[in-house]
Formats: structure tokens, C-alpha cells, sequence
């Protein structure tokens, strides 16, 4: 659908309001702008693309259904979506906490078959796609708070003032988060980077025969 | 350059990737600052691996968003309707709870003076039964064991009275009743205190026990008492049955 022009000058709040009285055109281009920050931060803290959307989809309606409650002197509408997402979020791991046991998630199946493409060989599509698994399971071990700016500073790309915003803190909390989250990070991904010791370095003691 | 400038030069997160001048030189001889680059220069490619890997929002997405938002702002009839439907469920329910409510605050003292009356009526029908051989023996009075205030109780009249005025005691209780001129107070007995339904017992005592009135000793050293219970479970009067 084409988007009128003179809408694209609208701030976020404008978009919803005109949105909830009824002009499908600024709900859409609402949705183009939102949609990719909340999908992706939804995706990596839920690790599935179906919650994801799920959450996408939440956050959308509870923006028509509650834009009474959204104060533009509190903050920008992107940070309001993003505390609403936040809530789903939480809502959904709390209700799929006793399932969480299978080690593959079908978004991972999918990220999977993502990362292997025709061009690549075979070694390089498997180390990719493990590197990409690993580091992904070590994001999501990862304490809520240092796991939460490392999904909206690495991996959701936005800047250190956004993800404060989103996140109610300063600026410098995210920075140190951030720098001890990349610390445990590294800490978590050592032992699969360091290579298995021979078996000569082993000593006699190590030695069965 | 010092491991130490080093190590602050990586401590933010920004210049993960970066490269440090003259990094090489020092990194050639530092094996422990080579590792700790090498650490986080892999972080920072696993995790962009990870960024550039997302999947995309799928397009039914959209379109369950957008048939959503539709519903929405074109008022569907059946959000409507849900709606209208569990207004109308909250306030018959609301109605019925105060209905309900008022019911139970209308017949409650009705309901408890009626009880009383029942216990009344059972333990007179109890006195009764033990009175009739006494009766043919000819040592108890015809009708001793009828009470005429609390007859009254009984007729619907009262009952209707007294489901209308629910917070007025019956006069009946009260120690200034016709009846109760026979009683002994066994306490310090008003209007106030001694409020409320009664319940009359009759009770066999042995003679000696009935010392305030010796008048009424038996030959067969039992007598028959008529005990003034108040709805607190305390005894109130005691008249001995003649």
C-alpha cells in the first residue's frame, strides 16, 4: 500500500493518534516503523519466531487499546511499544517456563537453515551456524538485565541513549552493563574457543596404559 | 602502548571490532592481550552473525495486525456485542448479589426468632412429656409449664412484626413480662442486658438445691425448676415449679 508522503513527517504519537481515528495509512506506516525493533528485541528474548510475532501482534493492539494512557511528555511512543513488548515478554516466559527443556527451538532450526547458503562450503555453513548458536545460548543465559542491552545494543542495533530510554536508566548504566555483559560473554564462550589439550600434555598421571 | 591502554581501549563496547594503533606490535609480544582481543573480536563477529542471521516478520503478520486494527476502528459487531454481553452479565449478577444481600439482611433476625421459638416449642413439648406422669400423680399444677408471653411468639402476627422491625428486641424477653414476676433473678438483669429471645427449661433439682424456697421441698427430694436461658447461653431466672 502506498503511503502518502506528507504522513512520513508525522512523529509516532501523531501516527497513532490519526491510527485510532481511523487512518489505515498512518497505522501503517506506524507498524513499518515499530515493527522490526519489537519483532527482533521479542525474538531474542523469547528465542522463537512464533512468540515473536505473537508479541508483535500484542503490542499493536494494546497500542490502539490503550493510546489514552500514552503521556508524549513521558517519552517517545517507541519506548511506550517497547514497555509493552516488555511486559509480553515476560508474560510469555513466565507461561512457558515449565516447557522450556527442548535444547532446539524451531526459531533456531530456522536460523540454522538461514545461515547455510549455496555459496558457502559445507565446513564454513556448520562453523556459522554453530558460532551462531553458541552465541546466542550464551546471550540467553545471561542475567535478565545484562542479557536485556546486549539484545537492544547488539543485536537490535539501537544507539546507548535509545536502549536507556527504553530501559529507564542512564546512559553510563547501559555502557557498564554492557561492557560486564561482554566480559561474562567472553567467559561463557572460552571454553569452547580454547583447544582440548593433547593427550601428551597430559602427564604420566593422565595416562591409563 | 601498555596492556593497560589496551585493556581500556576494549573496555567499551563500541570498539569490539575496532582496531587499536599500533596494536600488532604489542600484541606479538602479550600473549595475554592477544588473547583477550582475540576473545572479543570473535564475540563481536558471533554476535553480528547472530544480528545478520534474523529471521523477518512474516507478511501474515502484517496481516493479521492490519485485519486486527480493521476490527478495531470499524467497529466489528461482535467486539461490540461481547462487550454489551458481559455488561449485561456483570450487572444481573450485581443485581442478584444485592438481592440476595438485602434478602438475607431481611430474614435474618425473623429467621433467628423463629429458631428460638422452635427451641421454645421443643423443649416445652420436652417439659410436657415429663410433666404428664407428675400430672397424674396430681403433684404439678394443670397448664404450670404454659408460659403466656411466649405464646404470644408464636402467632404469625408477631412473626410478621417482627420480620418487619428486625431491630426491636421482643418485648417478651425482657425481665417486665407478666410471667417473669414468678422468676428469680440469678444476676444483675435490665432491659439492656437481658435483651434478646429467651428459651424456658425446666430442669429436676434435688430439694436441697432449692433453699431459697423452702416451701417448695419434695417429699420425693427432687423438685422441678423452670430455668430463664438468654440467648448468650446464660441463666437468667429460675422459677420453681409448684
Amino acid at each position: 500500500m502506498e503511503i502518502p508522503h506528507e504522513l512520513s513527517t508525522h512523529s509516532d504519537a501523531e501516527l497513532l493518534r490519526l491510527a485510532v481515528a481511523g487512518e489505515e495509512e498512518a497505522f501503517l506506516l506506524l507498524y513499518g516503523r515499530l515493527k522490526a525493533g519489537i519483532f527482533r528485541y521479542a525474538f531474542y528474548m523469547t528465542g522463537s519466531k512464533v512468540n515473536a510475532e505473537e508479541v508483535t501482534q500484542e503490542v499493536f493492539i494494546t497500542l490502539l487499546k490503550e493510546s489514552h494512557n500514552y503521556r508524549q511528555e513521558r517519552g517517545d511512543l517507541a519506548a511506550f511499544a517497547f514497555g509493552v513488548a516488555r511486559n509480553f515478554v515476560r508474560r510469555i516466559a513466565r507461561r512457558e517456563r515449565p516447557y522450556q527443556a527442548l535444547p532446539k527451538d524451531t526459531a533456531l532450526a530456522t536460523l540454522s537453515g538461514k545461515l547455510i547458503s549455496e555459496s558457502d562450503a559445507l565446513p564454513t555453513q556448520m562453523i556459522r551456524t554453530e558460532v551462531a548458536e553458541r552465541v546466542q545460548a550464551a546471550v540467553a543465559s545471561l542475567p535478565d538485565h545484562y542479557r536485556q542491552v546486549v539484545v537492544l545494543c547488539d543485536l537490535c542495533e539501537f544507539s546507548y541513549a535509545e536502549a536507556a530510554s527504553r530501559l529507564r536508566c542512564a546512559v553510563g548504566t547501559i555502557r557498564s552493563r554492557l561492557s560486564r555483559a561482554h566480559a561474562l560473554l567472553a567467559e561463557k564462550l572460552r571454553p569452547l574457543r580454547s583447544p582440548q589439550p593433547e593427550i601428551g600434555a597430559a602427564g604420566p598421571e593422565g595416562c591409563l596404559i | 602502548m601498555t596492556c593497560h591502554e589496551l585493556h581500556l581501549y576494549f573496555e567499551d563496547p563500541l570498539r569490539m571490532d575496532a582496531e587499536f594503533p599500533g596494536e600488532a606490535e604489542h600484541l606479538a609480544h602479550c600473549t595475554e592481550c592477544a588473547r583477550l582481543v582475540e576473545a572479543r573480536r570473535e564475540l563481536g563477529a558471533g554476535l553480528r552473525l547472530v544480528r545478520e542471521s534474523a529471521p523477518e516478520p512474516s507478511e501474515a503478520l502484517k496481516a493479521a495486525v492490519l485485519a486486527n486494527y480493521r476490527r478495531r476502528i470499524t467497529g466489528d459487531p461482535t467486539l461490540g456485542r461481547s462487550r454489551r454481553r458481559r455488561f449485561t452479565v456483570v450487572a444481573w449478577t450485581t443485581a442478584a448479589a444485592v438481592l440476595a444481600l438485602a434478602g438475607a439482611l431481611l430474614l435474618h433476625p425473623a429467621r433467628r426468632l423463629e429458631t428460638s421459638n422452635s427451641k421454645l416449642v421443643a423443649s416445652n413439648s420436652k417439659i410436657e412429656s415429663a410433666q404428664r406422669p407428675i400430672a397424674e400423680t396430681g403433684t404439678s399444677e394443670k397448664g404450670a409449664n404454659r408460659v403466656p408471653w411466649t405464646n404470644s411468639a408464636f402467632s404469625p402476627k408477631t412473626r410478621l412484626r417482627s420480620a418487619r422491625q428486625p431491630r426491636r428486641a421482643p418485648k417478651v424477653a425482657t425481665t417486665k413480662s407478666p410471667a417473669s414476676e414468678d422468676f428469680r433473678s440469678l444476676m444483675y438483669c435490665d432491659v439492656l442486658s437481658c435483651g434478646g429471645a429467651m428459651q424456658l427449661i425446666r430442669v429436676q433439682l434435688p430439694s436441697s438445691a432449692a433453699a431459697f424456697e423452702p416451701a417448695a421441698a419434695s417429699p420425693y427430694g427432687a423438685i422441678y425448676a423452670d430455668v430463664l436461658v438468654g440467648s448468650d447461653g446464660i441463666a437468667r431466672g429460675i422459677r420453681v415449679v409448684r
